[in-house]
């Protein structure tokens, strides 16, 4: 049994890994998810901060 | 990993040192009569291991139930201690418990990173099952079974991550809502509009209105993109228009300000209604916001009745009478209704959130305006005063809702308490600040260049913002929308990925489960998770009863085979997450089994386990035997545990089984008991016999059904075997048995008759040669229904060494 089943951990990994490959998700996005992820930093307050700079700097560049 | 060698040193029960021997990982069973020490090994098993007993961490004991571990005659300068020697020598370790200044302490002799990290993944597996631990999951609520799956197989952590992404993309859509991107594009159009009669929606029509601007002066420059633009305004820039372009841009900004204010109070009006009024039907029951903190209180209450810590029929607080099931049932109904409350709390309390936001936004507003150099001129005094009144009832409207607070109802006033403000006034003060704007383009409407410059200055303000704004926008959908792909992409992986651990755990303990109950009523063992709005909420054990889904298990089903259940779930869940460890504990676990429950259990271990260590205790001597007789060439070493006030617990060679003390007496031509001894096992062969092969005997209720006689038995037994056309039908030794004067329970009466050891001996030898006839010399097992060969019309053994004709 335990060969079909995947653990939660499992689960996460393999879900991260392929947020980018989600059809219409925006690759900045995907990206700061994934990086937040791999340094075990993904909590709610690193994500906004982290989507707001993505939004400031893309503001400042146009 | 098995294990090698067990060794104990004061430790609970053991006075004196124990050890076992395990014989290259071999399992063990383990017979000894209560109170002989044998759940101290299972305590060291689980302080080894979890560094706490279960059972022993009550607050009367406290300390996890550490000091309750050493042995009550342990001299206090003595070590207690655990040694473990496991099939990986690495993870072999020697765990003392010991006084350093009057304090217990206690460590392990192995301080590699291979062994920490061989505890911490041990942790995480099931290695030791007791016999009050068995209805623990079964009784528990679904929440508290969600909670325990998820903990097991690392779903908190998915949990954990969906409500990250969860709030990511509520925030988001919150924080869309404030921005108002829309209304502040619509203000800055409608300055456009003012400007040059019409709205621009592109680089091309700004242009243009540009062009059509400039047409009357009949300048050489062409207007082709921005930069041409900023060429022109530096060219028709004059030093003496500077002041009046200030002034009028400082108007603009003061006139878009208030109108974003109007904006932002009007969310703050319709956020603040929705929280008033649901403060309004809170504040009706303020009881039930109070009882929202009972909610600790209760959810541990059930958790003792449930898990049978306390299992009087009174309410252990008011001791008032009441039956356990009961005080259950009413415990559950108060816990669903209190979590009702605690979310429409959590909804006033985001209500309240919100209103707060938009007040501090609208605030802001006006702080901005206010630092406009246009209201400081002295014919507008007036109208900053008005603007500061604004500004002071929309501070006060902030410290209002800041306060605010469901335990304080009074403190939360109508809307109109809570901010009010002269809508058509504060109109009038735009229109008034419009007027005077004007008044400045007014003054110099001859000066064709100023009016030209100040409307281009003015468009290309507004254009540009409403750009900025656009792409703004553009960039928060964008993430939103990102965001709410992802989050329901994870929501259906981790459904996905519950909904499936739960199908196949799911078909584990249903196999299990029916090996153990064959030709029961209940089929389709589930667990099924239980959902509300995206979110899990608990988990169900569903099942088919006499063909009817029903739930929850003891509904209907009796304690026997909730213990059954429990087993099988327990046993599911070692095959799904034992990953390292392949030896499990099974204290005691048979109690409340019958014989049919108890034989199937243990073949149930022999069988499907066969690849796990397993270290089983009993006290029931019927069962002990029961399983020695099945483990016999099954590599299993059999002991025995005795304990005296001198010595405390000890492991022995284990009591003689029935068959062995028969042969023995035999031996020795000792008649006492013997003759009774042989009818008992005859009994028990017979009823196993009949058992295997479903030999249908007359009905009778409940414990009376285990009290059945060899006469009757055998009679049945070979009606059956004639009706089956089975060769066996004629054999001699049901006549020999039948006829014999000591199937009978004679010598127990009041009669002359003595019995001879000769006449023992016959008898005992054909109840051997009826073993013989339906036991496989080669596998050990009685002829089986299980093992019957449809095309051949033949019952068979095990292993197919021993087969008989058997006609449908």
């Amino acid at each position: 049994m335990t060969g079909q089943i995947k653990s939660g951990q499992e689960i996460l990994d393999e879900f991260i890994s392929q947020i980018a490959n989600i059809e219409g998700v925006d690759q900045d996005v995907a990206e700061i998810i994934l990086k937040l992820y791999q340094d075990g930093k993904l909590t709610n307050t690193n994500l906004t901060n982290e989507l707001g700079k993505t939004r400031e700097k893309k503001e400042n560049e146009t | 990993m098995k294990l090698k060698c067990l060794e104990i040193s004061g430790f609970r029960g053991i006075r004196k040192d124990i050890s076992m021997d395990f014989d290259s990982s071999k399992s063990v069973l383990i017979y000894g009569d209560n109170g002989s020490g044998k759940s101290s090994i299972a305590d060291a098993f689980e302080w080894f291991y979890c560094d706490k007993i279960e059972h022993l961490s009550t607050e009367e004991i406290g300390t996890k139930g550490v000091s309750a571990l050493r042995n009550i005659f342990l001299p206090d300068s003595d070590d207690a201690s655990v040694t473990l020697n496991c099939s990986d020598s690495k993870c072999d370790s020697r765990k003392k418990l010991f006084y350093k200044k009057a304090k217990l302490n206690s460590e392990h002799s192995n301080i590699s990173q291979d062994f920490k990290d061989y505890l911490i993944e041990s942790l995480r597996e099931n290695l030791i099952l007791r016999y009050k631990d068995l209805l623990r999951f079964i009784l528990s609520t679904k929440a508290q079974k969600l909670e325990e799956i998820s903990q097991i197989i690392g779903f908190s952590e998915v949990s954990k991550i969906k409500g990250v992404l969860k709030k990511a993309v509520n925030d988001l859509r919150k924080e869309l809502k404030i921005k108002n991107y829309d209304n502040h594009i619509n203000i800055k159009q409608a300055q456009i509009i003012e400007q040059i009669g019409q709205n621009i929606i592109d680089d091309e029509q700004y242009l243009n209105a540009i062009k059509d601007l400039l047409t009357p002066l009949n300048l050489s420059i062409k207007v082709k993109d921005n930069s041409s633009i900023e060429t022109i305004l530096e060219l028709l820039k004059k030093p003496e228009d500077k002041e009046a372009i200030a002034q009028q841009l400082s108007y603009e900004k003061v006139i878009e300000n208030l109108n974003r204010f109007k904006v932002s109070l009007n969310h703050s009006c319709s956020s603040y209604k929705a929280f008033y009024e649901k403060c309004q039907q809170i504040a009706e029951d303020q009881d039930k916001l109070k009882k929202i903190n009972l909610e600790p209180l209760l959810s541990q209450g059930l958790s003792i009745l449930e898990r049978r810590l306390y299992e009087d029929d009174k309410c252990p607080l008011c001791l008032e009478d009441k039956s356990r099931a009961e005080l259950i049932d009413e415990l559950r109904k108060r816990l669903e209704e209190l979590a009702i409350a605690k979310r429409e709390k959590d909804a006033a309390i985001e209500g309240k959130n919100t209103t707060q936001r938009f007040i501090q936004g609208a605030l802001s507003e006006i702080e901005t305006a206010l630092k406009e150099k246009c209201l400081l001129v002295e014919e507008n005094s007036a109208l900053l005063k008005e603007i500061e009144q604004i500004k002071e009832t929309t501070s006060a409207a902030l410290e209002k809702i800041r306060k605010a607070s469901l335990s304080e109802p009074e403190l939360i006033n109508r809307l109109e308490d809570f901010i009010n403000l002269d809508i058509p006034a504060l109109q009038n003060v735009i229109s008034a600040l419009t007027v005077n704007k004007a008044k400045i383009i007014t003054g110099k409407k001859d000066d064709l260049t100023f009016t030209v410059y100040s409307k281009i200055f003015s468009i290309r303000q507004s254009y540009n913002e409403i750009k900025s704004m656009k792409k703004a926008s553009e960039f928060f959908s964008q993430q939103q929308q990102s965001m709410e792909l992802i989050y329901n992409e994870f929501v259906k992986k981790q459904r996905g990925g519950l909904c499936s651990f739960l199908e196949s755990i799911s078909k584990d303990i249903n196999e299990l489960y029916l090996f153990m109950n064959d030709s029961e009523n209940v089929s389709e063992i589930e667990l099924v998770p239980l959902d509300e709005d995206d979110e899990f909420v608990g988990i169900t054990l569903q099942f088919k009863f006499h063909g009817k889904p029903e739930s929850p298990p003891h509904k209907y089903l009796s304690e026997s085979h909730l213990n059954c259940l429990g087993i099988c779930l327990f046993l599911a869940s070692v095959r799904a997450f034992n990953k390292l460890n392949r030896f499990i504990v099974l204290d005691d676990v048979i109690s409340s089994f019958d014989t049919n429950h108890r034989a199937r259990f243990a073949r149930l271990l022999i069988e499907k386990f066969s690849d796990y260590q397993i270290i089983l205790f009993t006290h029931e001597k019927d069962w002990f035997e029961i399983v020695s007789n099945m483990a016999k060439g099954k590599n299993w070493l059999i002991k025995g545990m005795y304990w005296d006030h001198e010595n405390g617990a000890t492991i022995e060679p284990p009591p003689l089984t029935l068959k062995e003390e028969i042969e023995s007496k035999l031996k020795k031509s000792d008649t006492t008991g013997l003759g009774n001894s042989i009818r008992v096992y005859l009994e028990h062969l017979l009823k196993e016999i009949c058992h295997e092969l479903k030999v249908k005997v007359e009905f009778r209720f409940n414990e009376h059904n285990e009290y059945r006689m060899s006469r009757e038995l055998l009679s049945e037994l070979k009606s059956k075997l004639k009706d089956r056309k089975c060769e066996l039908k004629d054999n001699a030794v049901f006549d020999r048995l039948n006829s014999s004067m000591f199937i009978g329970n004679r010598t127990s009466h009041d009669s002359s008759f003595t019995e001879s050891i000769d006449d023992l001996k016959v008898f005992y030898s054909d109840v051997q040669k009826l073993e013989e006839i339906f036991r496989c010399s080669q596998c050990g097992n009685l002829i089986s229904k299980k093992h019957y060969d449809n095309v051949a019309d033949k019952v068979r053994c095990s292993c197919g060494g021993l087969q008989y004709i058997w006609g449908k």
